[in-house]
């Protein structure tokens, strides 16, 4: 049965990615070529960073400090994943009326989602985890841990998501959530110290680190399902605050409007909050780990930035129910609009993140620059790939798909600045201008690009 | 379950007679502050249509989202073939016919039917008939989503009423549909019930149900405030206004 739905799911998917391309082809070309490019630029990022994992200064500190960036970002994009992919209601209500056990559906509605993320970010993944290992004391083969703790790590971020949605829905009243948190924080843990120790070592904790890793993934992603069979509805506002829309200001209604249809989402309630958490267990992990605090925070909001690109992600999906409204104003507003209230989504998270970061100032300030960098450019990459291939969040398939378009989004820009960042300081322009015009021109291309979306539904 | 309930309602076949396909008691619905049922209790015999009629938001299509799973009741109990509404059995014995089926938009309604079929376990052996019946004839290889509501509800009623199981549950069950689907539908009705199925059915169309339903309920804020046995029933001319009546 698992089979049978995941195949229709895997079909619609595909098809639904078909109808993608065949309607942007020039943006389908230009993602796929910059796919094909991120494990080249994955492979040089890890062997920049490499020298730290090298002879004498490859640490159990050092690489247990490098795991844990690497695990918090995994965690919080299996968060992203697992909290994203809709109950078996997607499947349509003809459908989930049949003989279907609660797991076997989700289960049949992941199992495509993660397929889909292996292939789409596995070889990058990879390509990182042997570059940072090749040269440390575990050598190539630490980096098998090392990829695998990719896997637990997002795992675990999922099942610890799941497990906040169970406490938030259930008034905190769920034995079933601290079970997952249990699970989460060990899978957690198996995530970071076992390709620590297999990076900083070597020797007779390859082995066991790897197989811990993979029974940590296998694990946590069983748990996941057995929480999100049973994931508790939403509970329903008793009565919404007014919107407060300014007559005769269309630029202030949209926003306003946009806000609302975003921010009254469940969905993306959640992801606003985990978000929100994700960014401070990132900041106060870093901290204890004894990181510096610029360190601390960039983990901290690029962890938060990851579960919050969910918001500008639904913009064009939350968009299209009401295109008949939209319509009626101009689209150069609307967009805007749009796109300004999910910029700004995107923002409110890091918020208390920063806050918390301001004990220390100056390293704190240091650091902002960069994480809002991070963020005005996850959210372009997201508004752009939510215009190409709309979550809905309805349907099988639809969030999967849109993830994977984010995820390619990203990849896809993160390897063109890898690659041409280095070259364009050879070519004398200094970092912050040459930032700030990508910056710019990313802003630039996802709200024409919305823009030009949604108009013909 | 309420203490107040008969004793008799037991859900359980008497011996030599099958369960009911639905019997529900007490069932309670709240979202929020909005009370959607307040203690219903519905019964659908063998053969028999019951059809549920009233306001937007009165209950109508939670009370089927309870006994097809999808929807958990706050309280009360619904046994659908003697099977607690929402297990993998009660699954197995109906099938629903939702407002606006969507969902596996990117199947073509051909594939969406096998699927469902597939699930169910049954092979859908009027799905032929029923195909000529509904004019899905020219749609079969197209996706579902890119059809019109009408026709994805042709779609969805077709698929619904090849299979046999002892309930059926149809949603809005008229609207979006063309005189000559209204047709097809009382025709699959009659066919459905005629072979022992119970179908219990939501709509605004209370002509309609005056033509195919044995019993109306009419529900208001999640109560039933008129019931209306229909002797004569599948006869057009029946006036079928429960309140005056």
């Amino acid at each position: 049965m698992i089979l049978l739905l995941s195949d229709a799911v895997l079909r619609t998917q595909t098809r639904r990615l078909g109808a993608a391309v065949s309607r942007s082809r020039m943006v389908a070309v230009t993602a796929a070529a910059l796919f094909l490019i991120a494990p080249v630029a994955a492979w040089r990022v890890g062997r920049s960073v490499s020298g730290l994992l090298e002879g004498d200064t490859a640490t159990l500190a050092v690489t247990r400090g490098l795991v844990l960036g690497l695990a918090v970002a995994s965690a919080a994009a299996g968060a992203a994943l697992g909290t994203a992919i809709p109950g078996r209601r997607a499947l349509g209500f003809q459908i989930a009326a049949a003989p279907v056990p609660r797991a076997v559906a989700v289960a049949a509605l992941a199992l495509p989602a993660i397929g889909g993320a292996t292939l789409l970010v596995g070889p990058t993944l990879v390509a990182l985890a042997a570059a940072l290992a090749w040269s440390s004391p575990g050598g190539a083969f630490a980096a098998v841990a090392l990829a695998l703790s990719f896997a637990a790590a997002a795992g675990s971020g999922a099942v610890a998501a799941e497990a906040v949605l169970h406490l938030v829905r259930q008034g905190g009243r769920s034995a079933r959530a601290a079970g997952g948190v249990v699970v989460a924080g060990a899978a957690a843990a198996t995530a970071i110290e076992g390709p620590a120790q297999a990076l900083a070592q070597g020797g007779p904790v390859l082995l066991s680190s790897a197989v811990a890793c993979a029974v940590a993934a296998i694990g946590s992603g069983v748990a996941w399902v057995g929480l999100a069979a049973i994931r508790p509805e939403p509970r329903v506002a008793a009565r919404r605050r007014p919107l407060v829309v300014p007559d005769g200001h269309p630029v202030a209604a949209v926003s306003g409007a946009a806000l609302a249809l975003l921010s009254r989402a469940p969905d993306l309630r959640a992801a606003l909050v985990a978000a929100a958490s994700f960014g401070l267990v990132g900041l106060g992990v870093g901290l204890a780990a004894g990181a510096p605090a610029s360190a601390a925070l960039l983990l901290g909001g690029g962890a938060c930035v990851v579960a919050a690109a969910l918001v500008p992600l639904s913009a064009r999906g939350r968009l299209d129910p009401g295109a008949w409204v939209w319509r009626a104003g101009a689209r150069g507003i609307v967009a805007g609009g749009w796109a300004a209230s999910s910029l700004g989504l995107v923002v409110l998270p890091l918020l208390p993140v920063g806050l918390i970061a301001l004990v220390r100032p100056r390293e704190a300030a240091a650091a902002a620059a960069p994480v809002v960098a991070l963020a005005v450019a996850a959210w372009a990459a997201a508004l752009a790939a939510g215009a190409v291939v709309p979550r809905r969040a309805h349907g099988a398939g639809d969030d999967a798909l849109s993830l994977g378009a984010f995820t390619a989004a990203t990849v896809g820009v993160g390897s063109v600045a890898t690659l041409a960042g280095p070259m364009l300081g050879r070519a004398g322009v200094p970092d912050a201008i040459a930032a700030l015009l990508v910056l710019v021109a990313a802003s630039a291309g996802a709200v024409t690009l919305f823009g030009a979306s949604w108009g013909r539904a | 379950m309420p203490a107040d309930r008969p004793s008799s309602f037991s859900g359980r076949a008497v011996i030599g007679r099958p369960p009911d396909p639905l019997r529900a008691c007490g069932l309670e619905k709240r979202y929020g502050a909005v009370r959607a049922l307040a203690g219903l209790d519905v019964r659908v015999t063998a053969g028999a249509v019951v059809g549920l009629v009233g306001p937007n938001g009165s209950g109508k299509s939670t009370l089927l989202g309870i006994v097809a799973g999808i929807v958990r009741a706050d309280s009360g109990m619904a046994l659908v073939a003697g099977r607690t509404a929402g297990t993998i059995e009660a699954a197995r014995s109906l099938v629903l016919v939702p407002d606006d089926p969507s969902g596996f938009d990117e199947l073509t309604v051909r594939e969406h039917a096998a699927l469902l079929h597939a699930l169910i376990g049954v092979e859908g052996g009027r799905r032929s008939e029923l195909v000529e019946a509904f004019e899905l004839k020219p749609l079969l290889d197209r996706s579902l989503g890119a059809l019109s509501r009408g026709q994805r509800r042709r779609a969805a009623l077709a698929a619904a009423f090849a299979v046999d199981v002892p309930l059926i549950l149809v949603d809005e069950a008229t609207t979006a549909l063309d005189e000559t689907a209204v047709v097809a539908v009382c025709d699959a009705i009659a066919d459905a019930t005629a072979r022992g199925a119970g179908v219990l059915l939501a709509t605004h169309d209370r002509e309609f149900v005056s033509t195919v339903c044995d019993t109306v309920l009419e529900l208001r804020a999640g109560e039933i405030v008129a019931e209306l046995q229909l002797p004569f029933v599948r006869q057009p001319e029946v006036p079928c206004d429960p309140v005056a009546v």
